[in-house]
């Protein structure tokens, strides 16, 4: 026998009002809409058009849901909201531009009311006509959700590609305190995840609500800290030096196999122009220079005090050089291992021994400078500043944040570029093959010729000097060349060609590799760099220094016997480019930070004073004390039932038979007495009648004795076993699981 | 006078057909020391609830009600229709209880009055007659002294008739010439007015509800009461086989004993407490009830339990008698007339924690 313990619940007509939110719900979806009001309005409305918005937001829910009541039609409420938005339009302009009111109130304060006009309105008739749709057609709950997710997404849309600087109030915020962004804000999207919920909820008790988002919200934190390994996929298109996924797979593929026409000029791989980038060997800066917002690549702490006075202002961070000619272009170097070409450059990532280059400089003229590099997106190949000698892992200070991390030990030259005159670019000790090597370049008798012409005004009294011969060459280019990405020479066979014998306008891959071919042809070892050239003065004063995908760069570097190869970077004096937007100050110090593990922001001295949230160990200690309170709840549960006690038998008996009940979640509601309960129960447990009566023979007559006592008792286990009898298993089951159905025995 | 000589009932008991059924029956089971048990007082009220439902059909809420203030020394207001049986009522209760006092004292049973603009306040309790045989004035009772009294349309009289009938009712005597006549132990009210005419009437005032235990409200009796009243016309009552009446001695033993032997927990004295406190405090109500009204609801509730066989007072006794003991001592702001669910709330708490509080 399954009996119906509650009325049957009746569907009725919708009455106007009838299925109205219950008064706390609609205040707490108030509060939630005017926050997000809030965070739509702040960055566009003036502080009185912020109040009005926040007013307007107010005032719109008991408007609708007073229209709601009304019966007002819902087309006509909407289209009366869409005449009062367009008004608000219009009103505001009306006031902008009349004369009596400026004149009158003065310019601020027309602005002001014209301002408070337009957003009070707007926003008034935005939200109001939402919730009237919502009120009358339950299926578009979903739009005030989606209101209330939207501005939080208005909010952090700066944040994404990793600036997570942005928005700066909020960062500022959660770094100044040493928190990890991305906790906070997996925090603040599940905070809106339940305030979204919360729109699509009707009737409910404040409190039951209340109580239910901080249980959402502690599951959150659980989760968060039990999954803090959790990575969160970037969505970086391009991986490394612009390369994406795909076309590192299609540049191994392929390998060089790119044709003569395809060379040094333009990638062609993706063939879309000029979103695409090629194999290593051809241009893959395009879309770093072209469109797109720069995002920041790496990030690099230096160790050492850096003094620009020597080499300029720019820091090269290599990461792959092209020497080798083939195939009438320069490509990477097939076998470093071989013979010593280009081992100077270290083409792997340290793993638990560091990693040694070759050695290629002369440590006389040059300085050490220690930094340690953080990268922020995978690049196929470690990128250092040169000259990279010895790479070893460094620890990863937040492995959300950075793919790769790892101390570099560079030699940086420290001879001004005269200072290298009169040196040899070619070392004598060089076996043929290393010198072929270094050499190579187009069968184009177009090179030699050239730089003859533009050595003719080389002083004959550095005739065959390598160095002067190197520096014409490259003042050649500088002063010819024009600097724009605009001409990308991808239509022709032979793109330097195209560029070095034709308009002498391109970019830094087209002057690196003219460069390159135009020394080669006069016996001067060159060969092409790839990584990012960073100038310093844009950075902020402390010691870490965010390289930009937009830093990407190409330049060559030559070889000068007794020194070691040499950055040889042409600075074209003519250019359409804009100057480079500076980098975000704020975002490379707090990554700097980050990458330090500076948890207080370096803000406090002491590095442990700062408030490091352990969720694991509150996780742990929630789920203790949850686990300690089910225990207790059990324990009470059972001793409830065995309980006994002189002179009280039948009142612990009758409670022990209304603990079975309310395990099942039946129990006497608020202001029902304990007879009309029992009527109540008669088809489940007809004795709840007789016991009943019993109990308050007992508790409410006047002298109870044993007998009457030992008569609640016989009833209640009569009760029991009418309970079983007529409740199935696995209700019961349930009911026998329950920890604290006690806690609801009325 | 001459008003009453026209409405009142005769003035000796008559005895009824039942009556000497009752002597002939078994004497009442006794306490050894002398009192009836409360088994037999529930026997009494129930023999008198059997011959009231005789006459009256289709108001058996109506006659518990009156069933509890009697037996709990209570008076009631019925306000009801024409015609619907009020007289009928109190007659059938002055006919159930029949005269077992010395000669000396005999009451009649049963006495009517039609409350009149003209009455006089000597009408109801009795005035001092001057004899001339003996040269001596002599009182003469008034209709007060009876058992059963039915008062009709009370608020169509002066309020210093009502007064002198309410003090009555209060002191349970008349003071005529500074000389008090106590009334019978046995003096019960039955007062009704008409709830539709107002012109002409002087409304009883909260205060002087508050004499009345109860004020109930008559409905129209169902369609199948209707139809076994009119079944019933005409067929002559001595025909019908009525239990025995009761005897005035049974009905003044049985409050005794009703008093004495139901007992009342200090959570059913909380509960009434409480329930009045947030009846004053509830927002809806101007006037709260009073304290005597809550001294007045122990018997009661003591009665009820006893007619329901119990001898101690429980929840649903309150719950039951809540609004007939509150709802007329109530008055309420302008615009509110939701009795019921205005006591129903302010019951709920006190209920519960009664409830709650049998589990300690």
């Amino acid at each position: 026998m399954n009996v119906a313990l509650q009325p049957a619940k009746r569907s009725q007509p919708r009455a106007p009002g009838a299925w109205m939110e219950s008064p706390g719900i609609v205040a707490f979806k108030t509060l939630v809409m005017a926050g997000a009001t809030f965070l739509y309005l702040l960055p566009i409305a003036t502080p009185s058009g912020l109040v009005a918005g926040l007013l307007g937001a107010g005032l719109a829910y008991p408007v609708a849901s007073a229209l709601d009541a009304g019966r007002l039609r819902l087309t006509a409420g909407l289209v009366g909201m869409g005449t009062l938005g367009a008004a608000s339009l219009w009103l505001s302009g009306w006031v902008l531009e009349s004369t009596g009111i400026w004149s009158g109130v003065g310019i601020g304060a027309t602005i002001g009311l014209s301002d408070a006009l337009f957003f009070g309105l707007a926003v008034f008739a935005l939200i109001g006509a939402v919730r009237l749709l919502v009120l009358r057609v339950r299926t578009f709950a979903f739009v005030e959700a989606m209101l209330v997710i939207g501005s939080v997404v208005w909010v952090f849309a700066g944040h994404q590609n990793r600036t997570i600087s942005e928005p700066r109030w909020f960062a500022d915020w959660i770094l100044e305190r040493g928190w990890d962004p991305t906790e906070i804000l997996t925090g603040v999207g599940v905070v809106v995840a339940a305030m979204s919920l919360l729109m699509l909820i009707r009737r409910a008790r404040p409190l039951k609500v209340l109580l239910s988002y901080a249980l959402i919200a502690l599951l959150g934190g659980v989760l968060l800290s039990l999954y803090d390994d959790v990575v969160i996929e970037q969505d970086v298109s391009s991986n490394g030096l612009g390369l994406t996924k795909q076309e590192q797979e299609e540049s191994k593929e392929q390998g060089q196999g790119q044709g003569q026409g395809q060379g040094q000029g333009q990638g062609q791989a993706g063939g879309d122009g000029e979103g695409s980038q090629g194999p290593p060997g051809d241009d893959p800066y395009k879309d770093s220079y072209g469109g797109g917002e720069p995002s920041p690549v790496a990030l690099v702490v230096m160790r050492d005090d850096y003094d620009d006075s020597i080499q300029g202002p720019v820091l090269y961070f290599r990461q792959q050089v092209l020497s080798r000619y083939a195939e009438g272009r320069l490509q990477p170097t097939v076998d470093t291992s071989d013979g010593g070409l280009d081992g100077d450059v270290l083409s792997q990532f340290p793993r638990d021994e560091p990693l040694v280059a070759a050695r290629s400089q002369e440590r006389e003229h040059h300085l050490e400078f220690p930094t340690t590099m953080h990268l922020l997106v995978d690049h196929p190949q470690p990128v250092a500043l040169t000259h990279a000698e010895r790479l070893t892992l460094a620890k990863n200070p937040n492995p959300r944040m950075f793919v790769a991390n790892y101390h570099v030990d560079s030699l940086r030259l420290g001879l001004p570029y005269d200072r290298l005159v009169g040196r040899d670019t070619v070392d004598p000790s060089w076996p043929e093959a290393t010198r072929r090597h270094y050499l190579g370049h187009p069968d184009d008798p177009r090179y030699g010729a050239l730089a003859d012409i533009i050595l003719r005004d080389l002083d004959p009294r550095f005739f065959d000097d390598d160095m002067m011969t190197a520096l014409m060459l490259k003042r050649y280019l500088e002063k010819n060349g024009f600097y724009t990405l605009k001409e990308t020479h991808k239509d022709s066979s032979d793109p330097t060609a195209s560029f070095l014998f034709g308009s002498l306008r391109g970019y830094c891959v087209h002057f690196a590799h003219a460069a390159a071919f135009l020394l080669r042809s006069q016996g001067i070892a060159a060969r092409v760099a790839l990584g990012y050239a960073v100038q310093t003065h844009k950075r902020s004063g402390g010691s870490s220094l965010l390289i930009m995908s937009s830093d990407a760069h190409a330049w060559p570097e030559i070889y000068v016997a007794g020194v070691g190869w040499v950055t040889f970077d042409i600075y074209p004096e003519a250019s359409d480019q804009p100057p480079r937007p500076p980098v975000d100050r704020n975002l490379e110090s707090m990554l700097g930070e980050i990458a330090r593990d500076d948890t207080t922001g370096g803000k406090s001295a002491d590095p442990d004073a700062a408030f490091v949230m352990p969720w694991r160990s509150i996780a742990l200690t929630l789920l203790s004390l949850l686990a300690a309170a089910l225990a207790l709840a059990y324990a009470i549960k059972f001793a409830r039932r065995l309980q006994t006690s002189a002179g009280r038998e039948g009142i612990l008996a009758f409670r022990a038979a209304l603990d079975r009940l309310a395990d099942i979640g039946i129990r006497r509601r608020f202001g029902e007495s304990r007879e009309r309960f029992a009527q109540r129960l008669a088809p489940l447990a007809p004795s709840l009648k007789p016991l009943t009566a019993a109990h308050l023979q007992v508790a409410l007559g006047g002298a109870a004795d044993r007998d009457a006592h030992a008569e609640v008792a016989r009833l209640s286990r009569s009760v029991i076993r009418e309970y079983k009898d007529n409740t199935r298993l696995w209700k019961r089951t349930l009911g026998a699981l329950n920890p604290i159905g006690w806690w609801f025995t009325r | 006078m001459t008003d009453l000589s026209q409405t009142s009932a005769p003035e000796t008991p008559q005895p009824l057909g039942g009556h000497d059924a009752l002597v002939g029956s078994a004497p009442p089971q006794r306490t050894p020391g002398g009192l009836i048990t409360l088994d037999h007082a529930r026997e009494v009220a129930e023999r008198v609830r059997a011959r009231i439902r005789e006459s009256i059909m289709g108001r058996d809420d109506v006659i518990e009600l009156v069933l509890v203030a009697l037996f709990s020394n209570g008076h009631v207001l019925l306000e009801d229709y024409p015609g619907s049986g009020k007289t009928t009522l109190a007659k059938a209760l002055g006919d159930a209880i029949v005269e077992d006092s010395p000669a000396d004292s005999v009451l009649p049973a049963f006495r009517r009055v039609q409350f009149t603009p003209d009455l006089l306040p000597s009408d109801v309790t009795g005035t001092l007659v001057f004899e001339p045989e003996t040269n001596q004035f002599h009182f003469r009772r008034g209709p007060v002294f009876a058992h059963v009294l039915l008062v009709d349309e009370i608020n169509r009289t002066s309020p210093k008739v009502q007064s002198a009938l309410l003090e009555a009712m209060a002191e349970a005597q008349v003071t005529v010439d500074n000389v008090s006549y106590p009334l019978d132990d046995l003096f019960f009210v039955i007062a009704t007015q008409n709830p539709l005419d107002l012109i002409g009437t002087y409304p009883l005032p909260i205060a002087q509800l508050d004499r009345f235990l109860f004020k109930v409200r008559m409905e129209h009796i169902d369609r199948a009461s209707e139809l076994a009243v009119l079944d019933r016309w005409g067929v002559p009552q001595g025909e019908r086989q009525l239990p025995a009446p009761v005897t005035r001695t049974q009905v003044v033993e049985a409050r005794e004993v009703t008093r004495s032997g139901v007992a009342v927990a200090a959570a059913i004295r909380m509960c009434l407490v409480d329930t009045a406190r947030r009846l004053r405090d509830d927002k809806r109500v101007l006037q709260g009830v009073s304290t005597r009204s809550l001294v007045l609801a122990i018997p009661a509730l003591q009665t009820l339990a006893m007619l329901r066989g119990r001898d101690h007072v429980t929840g649903a006794d309150v719950e039951q008698l809540a609004v007939p003991l509150f709802g007329h001592r109530l008055e309420l702001i302008p615009g509110v007339d939701d009795m019921h669910s205005i006591v129903g709330e302010a019951l709920a708490g006190p209920i519960d924690a009664l409830s709650r509080s049998t589990l300690r």
